[in-house]
């Protein structure tokens, strides 16, 4: 039994210092305690004080956090009522890795105060690292909940402020009229201003929350256009025109401009145009102003418009006169294009300054070897306008013998090939153009008055442009953006004075001079705009405008008029109330022929 | 030489342990190493004409996994009640061990330390609330473990405040 303890006594010990376990026992004097087992190294490098001495040693005095424990473990040791009594882990020194943990126990072992220091190991790790987690999730919960709470209030105040905004921005739309609606990324309504309500005939309410194709009756059409245009990148979206059935029952034209919300792609916003009344006047303006490529809007140029539109409904043959420049063959384009023909072939042939051979083989075409050089069989004119229209230019040129053979065509619808003897049938509608007086030529008998009877089933008389001069800067901006897009030159408008030149420039040439004479400025413009000095000479040294022309403004003969009637024809008294000299208002009169 | 214990206390990570190493050793880490139970660390100064030497005890944070031992507390001769700038609750922790730690140790020398001043933009303690604890005659002194801002003031207020009590009690 002794035996064994003593056994038990030394295995014990080193038992203990494996586990890294100092056992100590109180001493009868305060504060001493006998270490009984060896003194490991890690607590003499800790404490160098402690030494290696196994008798002695006073913990307290070299352990701050022992001298603390101390006073606890001794009324432990005196009160006896537990077997032991935990210190709590300590450590010496600051942060480091290779960090010592420590703690002491204070118990009671067969009647012996022991104290037992323990260098915590990988038990304690673990709790460390527990420990650790559970305090930077903590941490983290914490920051992100607050973050949250941080961001929701932020998000309640811009609310708030952008709701104030969005009022305000709201009343800014509708003052300035504009009719806007923004749309969520599913193109439901989100916003509408009351202009656009107002527009499309909606009601206050229940708008907000609709897709905005439903909003109004859109035709098919006009749906599919708008998702095309919605497809398209930003930049290349031009606002779409859609005929709409307002829910009040109206029909307007309204111009959609659909635009990305800049900071929300997928958001879109719409501006709205009432174009109804636009819409009107362009049409209005199309039927008016320009027909086919001709351009003017002056009361002659409406008349050949509504003539040449009852021509389009027929199929006769048609003389177009007028002076040379005039346009004689845009007239007959605009009688071809807008008649039932127009899908067909539309030729012109100049009949001027050709022999009657060539003309003829134009014409007609002719067979192979049916003249010198009819190398092989050839197709004419007639046959391949076929189904089409073909313009018979300055047919007052046109040389007798040939036009014997087109008053044949014209009479048995059907042509003879030169050198051939088959006819073939065509189907051409023939117009015919002349700068002459065909009487004339008859009375000459230069024309036969057969084919002049023929042709002249109905006529159309292209006016002179003199006789049209307010056409003149439609004409002038037409041939102007022509002209630059030919040569590259941005040349944009015409200073007033110039275009006073064109204006009153007698135009012996008409349309073609005219539109030489552009071409010629913009070559000689030096800036974006043609001022005078930059018009051909002919037209830079033409008379200025002519107040005695029978050009002169109605409205000043009418005034002068109006004048004299109100001084019951004194002359005197009708000049003073014009503000103008005696002397001018006689040379007035005179001018404007009233006696 | 003289002696004195002072206990770092206060929530868990307001950066006590970051506050005495910077204090002793100068050094600063952004790593978050929790202390469990305590760690003593010691520095000489010299304040008022005395050499004293701190004995350190910063004290593990307390939170619902480790809650102060009473014990610890005792024989110190002042304590740094830490709290951190960017987190409001830390400082009505600080005010609740303030009131542990007086029932403790019956009236101390102790300054409250705000720490993280530098992350200004984080900051949440109202500068409001430090006025009211200062009308209370508490200590404020706003504090940087990581730029070492009025680090040493901290501890060297304590240690005056402490030779005053000290002179006062005799
Ligand atoms: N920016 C900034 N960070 C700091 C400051 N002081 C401490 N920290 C950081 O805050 C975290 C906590 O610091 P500790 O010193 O470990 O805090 P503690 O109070 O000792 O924490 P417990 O021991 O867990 O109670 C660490 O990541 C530090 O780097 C400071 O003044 N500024
Ligand atoms: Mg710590």
């Amino acid at each position: 039994m002794r035996r064994q303890h003593a056994i038990d006594d030394s295995v014990l010990a080193n038992l203990m210092t494996a586990m890294d376990l100092v056992v100590m026992e109180r001493q009868r004097n305060a504060g001493s305690f006998r270490i009984l087992n060896e003194t490991p190294r890690w607590l003499q490098q800790l404490y160098p004080d402690v030494g290696s001495r196994l008798d002695t040693v006073q913990p307290g005095k070299i352990v701050p956090f022992l001298e603390n424990f101390l006073i606890d473990a001794e009324c432990f040791w005196d009160q006896r009522t537990e077997t032991r009594l935990k210190s709590g882990a300590w450590s010496e020194g600051t942060r480091s890795d290779a960090e010592s943990h420590l703690e002491a126990t204070a118990m009671i072992v067969n009647g012996r105060n022991l104290l037992v220091i323990e260098r915590l190991g990988a038990e304690f790790q673990s709790q460390h690292t527990v420990l650790q987690r559970a305090r930077e999730h903590d941490l983290k919960f914490t920051k992100t909940v607050k973050k949250n709470e941080r961001a929701l209030a932020n998000v309640g105040t811009q609310l708030q402020k952008s709701q104030a905004a969005r009022d305000d921005l709201a009343s800014m739309i509708d003052h300035l009229g504009l009719a806007a609606i923004i749309t969520d990324m599913n193109g439901t309504i989100t916003f509408i201003s009351e202009p656009a309500r107002t527009l499309l005939g909606l009601g206050r309410d229940g708008i907000i929350g609709t897709h905005w194709m439903n909003v109004s009756a859109l035709e098919h059409r006009a749906q599919e256009a708008l998702q095309a245009m919605i497809r398209q990148p930003q930049h290349r979206r031009t606002s779409v025109e859609v005929n709409v059935l307002t829910s009040d029952g109206k029909r307007s034209w309204i111009a959609i401009e659909i635009r990305d919300d800049p900071r929300e792609t997928q958001r879109r916003m719409l501006v709205l145009r009432d174009v109804t009344e636009i819409h009107a006047l362009r049409q209005m303006l199309n039927e008016k102003f320009t027909f086919h490529d001709l351009i003017g809007k002056s009361q002659p140029m409406q008349t050949v418009y509504q003539r040449l539109k009852d021509l389009a409904m027929v199929d006769t043959t048609v003389l177009i006169e007028g002076e040379t420049g005039t346009g004689k063959e845009l007239v007959a384009k605009a009688i071809h294009f807008s008649s039932k023909r127009k899908d067909h072939p539309f030729l012109a042939v100049n009949c001027a300054g050709l022999t009657d051979a060539l003309l003829g083989s134009h014409l007609f075409g002719h067979r192979r070897g049916a003249f010198t050089g009819a190398i092989a069989n050839h197709q004419g004119f007639f046959e391949a306008a076929s189904g089409g229209t073909l313009l018979l230019d300055e047919i007052g040129d046109m040389p007798m013998t040939v036009q014997t053979s087109v008053l044949r065509v014209l009479q048995e619808k059907e042509i003879l090939r030169l050198g051939d003897s088959k006819p073939r049938k065509v189907d051409v509608r023939v117009l015919a153009a002349t700068h002459q007086n065909l009487n004339e030529l008859v009375a000459s008998e230069k024309f036969r008055a057969d084919l002049l009877y023929r042709i002249r089933v109905a006529r159309v008389h292209v006016p002179a442009l003199r006789e049209r001069r307010e056409d003149i800067p439609p004409l002038v901006s037409s041939f102007l953006s022509q002209c630059c897009a030919a040569t590259g030159k941005t040349v944009e408008n015409v200073d007033p004075q110039a275009m006073r030149k064109l204006v009153a420039y007698p135009w012996p040439g008409n349309v073609r001079e005219l539109r030489s004479a552009i071409e010629y400025s913009v070559i000689h413009a030096k800036t974006s705009g043609i001022c005078d000095a930059d018009l051909p000479p002919e037209i830079i040294e033409s008379n200025p405008p002519d107040t005695t022309s029978s050009d002169t403004p109605l409205d000043e003969k009418r005034i002068v008029i109006a004048a004299l009637e109100q001084t019951g024809g004194n002359r005197a008294a009708a000049a003073r109330s014009l503000g103008i000299g005696r002397a001018t208002f006689y040379r007035r009169l005179s001018a404007l022929g009233i006696s | 030489m003289i002696q004195k214990k002072i206990c770092m206390i206060g929530a868990f990570a307001v950066g006590k342990t970051s506050l005495v190493e910077r204090f002793v050793t100068s050094l600063f880490s952004e790593k978050y190493h929790t202390t469990i139970g305590v760690k003593i660390d010691k520095k000489l100064i010299h304040v008022r004409d005395c050499d004293m030497s701190m004995i350190l005890w910063d004290l593990y944070g307390e939170d619902e996994f480790q809650k102060i031992r009473a014990s610890y507390l005792r024989g110190a001769a002042g304590y740094l009640l830490v709290a951190d700038g960017t987190r409001a609750e830390t400082l009505t922790k600080a005010v609740a061990l303030q009131k542990f730690t007086e029932e403790t140790l019956g009236k101390t020398p102790f300054a409250l330390l705000i720490n993280k001043c530098d992350l200004v933009n984080e900051r949440e303690i109202d500068r409001n609330d430090l006025e009211t604890c200062r009308q209370n005659g508490w200590r404020v002194i706003e504090t940087s473990a990581k730029t070492g801002e009025a680090i040493e003031d901290a501890f060297l207020t304590l240690a005056a405040d402490m030779l005053e009590c000290d002179a006062n009690t005799q």
